[in-house]
């Protein structure tokens, strides 16, 4: 009697967890599937949570149900241990290709449960989307708001190793402030004369591009030398006789600190400017700590400055400004694959 | 519940819920998304939203990105007191430095980081190198150029006995790097902003072949031989490739390489050395053809 009560006993006891989304609602899941995730794996073994339907493994918010579904799935396929590599890239394969918006919750969701393979999955799957795309593009797929606003992008780079491109950079961004400064001001203004506005407004022309693309400067020329010295040609006139120092000086013997700045006038990297005859007596000027002071402020001591320095500056940034949209470095790349 | 309740109240008001995007992503996705692309985009990207904009600054993405043995290559590259060796620095700022040519052991030589793939290039100027007769200035000259990284290259005029020598030991990365001479049959000078090669005294290089020899600390070990051509132009000729596995025990890699010419039946001339480069093996093809 106690055999045959004994023989009824299922021979498979399934254990469930169960797990409550933000929402609310519960759903039951095999252990075995529910353990793959760590999150949730930690809870059990940690709190002895899941066992039952009153006391639920609360998931993280950002976990939605209808994703929680095909977590799970995800989860139930890959912790069979039986199954090869093939398969599981081929069941990888077609578990990414779902609209933008699924796998961008997918990610998220991942990223909560710290579903390591599945966070890996989804983002490459998500870069693949991303690359090649113009930024335009980029915003339409992903809906991102253009929340950075014109002053931010132009904030000034840290430049404690005192990188002369990140000083020049920084200086131009700072005539782009003045010059957004001056347009919202007019603006205020109301339409005033046209005549004004065109003279503030003159035509520079530089697009608008993203500060860090410095980084895609400052080796764009780094690929070629024959490409860099026909650049070059026009624009290094550095005199022989100007001793290089790691700041330069100031141009017109004009009064020390607050006038003086440096120039970019280290590197043959980026081309130098004329230096004007009476130069070389010029006092050397403490560098980083000027530099920095400088760059912070520097709208406001470039209205101080003689106008000639001025120029020169001016000059100088504008050179920048048009290396770093020159196309000439990526052009030489195309060229250099197709031949 | 007091929860849906409120949740009732509030759905008139409230505007529809934001389409789910990217841009609803928190930091640490939008991030992991960028371990996948290349730094040149994570900084286009960057500029897209402010979200963008933080997330391209973590830390754990540009690590990705950099070589897995950068702090020993900066403790090779930089001084005891440079900033960078100093200083707190993140992750993106340490990247975006080792990507500018920097200078090391006395400016003879200059190491960078491709941009885009973070590989490892270096350079080995002329000054660098162990030029037998340089001293000489009936052979060799040290002439200054804006054709040259270095800003100055050893011109040959003419010897029997043309050898250049040269060593580096460096922490490379783990990777397949490839070693050129960047020569030039010829010597360049600008005439009213032009650029003119006078290679009158190019010669005896047509008649036998120069030597390329590379062989590294673990025993690695190329040679080439080849002919010097193509007046006029600089021209990085492959002289070797060697193979940086990952080993615990020994940080720096030894390379040492050299060109010779040595056959003293014939005088040869007219050459201009800039330097050694030795570059990832993937932009071999690249370099080929400048």
């Amino acid at each position: 009697m106690l055999e045959g009560a004994m023989a009824v006993v299922k021979p498979e006891m399934k254990s469930y967890i169960w797990l409550q989304t933000a929402d609310g609602s519960i759903q039951q899941v095999e252990e075995e599937v529910a353990m793959f995730c760590p999150v949730i794996g930690r809870e059990v073994l940690q709190s002895g949570k899941g066992s039952s339907k009153n006391y639920a493994i609360s998931l993280p918010e950002r976990v939605k149900p209808a994703v929680l579904g095909s977590i799970l799935d995800y989860c139930r396929f890959h912790q069979v241990s039986g199954r090869s590599n093939k398969e599981r890239k081929i069941y990888n394969e077609k578990f990414i290709r779902v609209e933008t918006s699924k796998l961008c919750e997918l990610a998220s969701a991942a990223d909560s449960l710290k579903l390591r393979p599945l966070v890996d999955l989804t983002s490459r799957a998500l870069a693949r989307m991303i690359e090649g795309k113009t930024p335009e593009e980029i915003r339409e797929i992903f809906h991102l708001p253009d929340d950075l606003s014109e002053e931010e992008k132009l904030e000034p780079l840290r430049n404690i190793t005192d990188d002369p491109h990140i000083r020049l950079l920084n200086r131009l961004y700072a005539r782009k402030r003045n010059e957004l400064r001056e347009r919202q001001k007019l603006k205020v203004l109301g339409d005033a004369a046209p005549v004004l506005n065109t003279e503030v407004e003159k035509e520079l022309p530089v697009d608008e591009r993203s500060v860090d693309d410095l980084l895609s400067f400052i080796n764009g020329d780094g690929d070629s030398k024959e490409a860099r010295a026909s650049k070059n040609k026009k624009r290094n006139r550095r005199r022989k006789d100007q001793p290089r120092k790691s700041l330069s000086m100031d141009e017109n013997g004009c009064h020390k600190e607050s006038n003086c700045f440096p120039f970019g006038n280290t590197n043959i990297e980026i081309r130098n400017e004329p230096s004007p005859k009476k130069s070389s007596t010029s006092p050397d000027l403490e560098p980083v700590g000027l530099s920095a002071k400088l760059d912070l402020d520097d709208g406001d001591i470039y209205d101080e400055l003689d106008p000639v320095l001025k120029a020169e500056l001016d000059r100088e940034v504008e050179d920048f400004a048009r290396r770093l949209n020159s196309v000439w470095p990526e052009r030489m790349q195309e060229l250099i694959p197709s031949i | 519940m007091g929860l849906s309740f409120s949740f009732l109240a509030s759905n008139a008001a409230d505007p529809p819920p934001p389409e789910p995007g990217l841009g609803n992503l928190p930091e640490s996705c939008v991030a992991s998304v960028m371990v996948h692309l290349d730094p040149t985009q994570i900084c286009r990207l960057a500029m897209l939203s402010r979200d963008f904009n933080r997330a391209s600054s973590a830390d754990f993405v540009w690590e990705s990105k950099l070589p897995l043995n950068y702090g020993d290559v900066i403790q090779r590259v930089f001084e005891k007191d440079d900033v960078l060796r100093k200083g707190n620095f993140c992750k993106k700022e340490i990247y975006s430095r080792l990507c500018r040519p920097n200078s090391f052991d006395g400016g003879a030589k200059k190491v960078w980081l491709d941009k885009t793939t973070g590989k490892t290039c270096t350079l080995i100027s002329s000054n660098g190198l162990a030029i037998t007769g340089i001293d000489d200035r009936r052979y060799w000259n040290r002439i200054p150029t804006e054709e040259s990284r270095f800003q100055s290259i050893a011109y040959l005029q003419q010897t029997w006995w043309f050898e250049v020598d040269g060593e580096i030991e460096f922490p490379f990365p783990v990777g397949s790097y490839s070693l050129f001479f960047r020569l030039q049959l010829g010597r360049t000078h600008k005439r009213f902003g032009r650029r003119g090669c006078n290679t009158e005294h190019v010669h005896g290089w047509d008649k036998k072949p120069v030597q390329f020899q590379l062989s590294t600390t673990d025993g690695q070990q190329a040679t080439k031989q080849c002919y010097l051509k193509e007046h006029g132009k600089w021209i990085c000729y492959h002289a070797g490739d060697f193979v940086v596995k990952n080993s615990s025990n020994c940080k720096s890699m030894g390379v040492k390489f050299s060109m010779t010419q040595i056959d003293c039946t014939h005088t040869k001339g007219g050459l201009c050395v800039d330097s050694v480069l030795i570059y990832p093996s993937e932009y071999r093809e690249r370099l080929l053809h400048f």
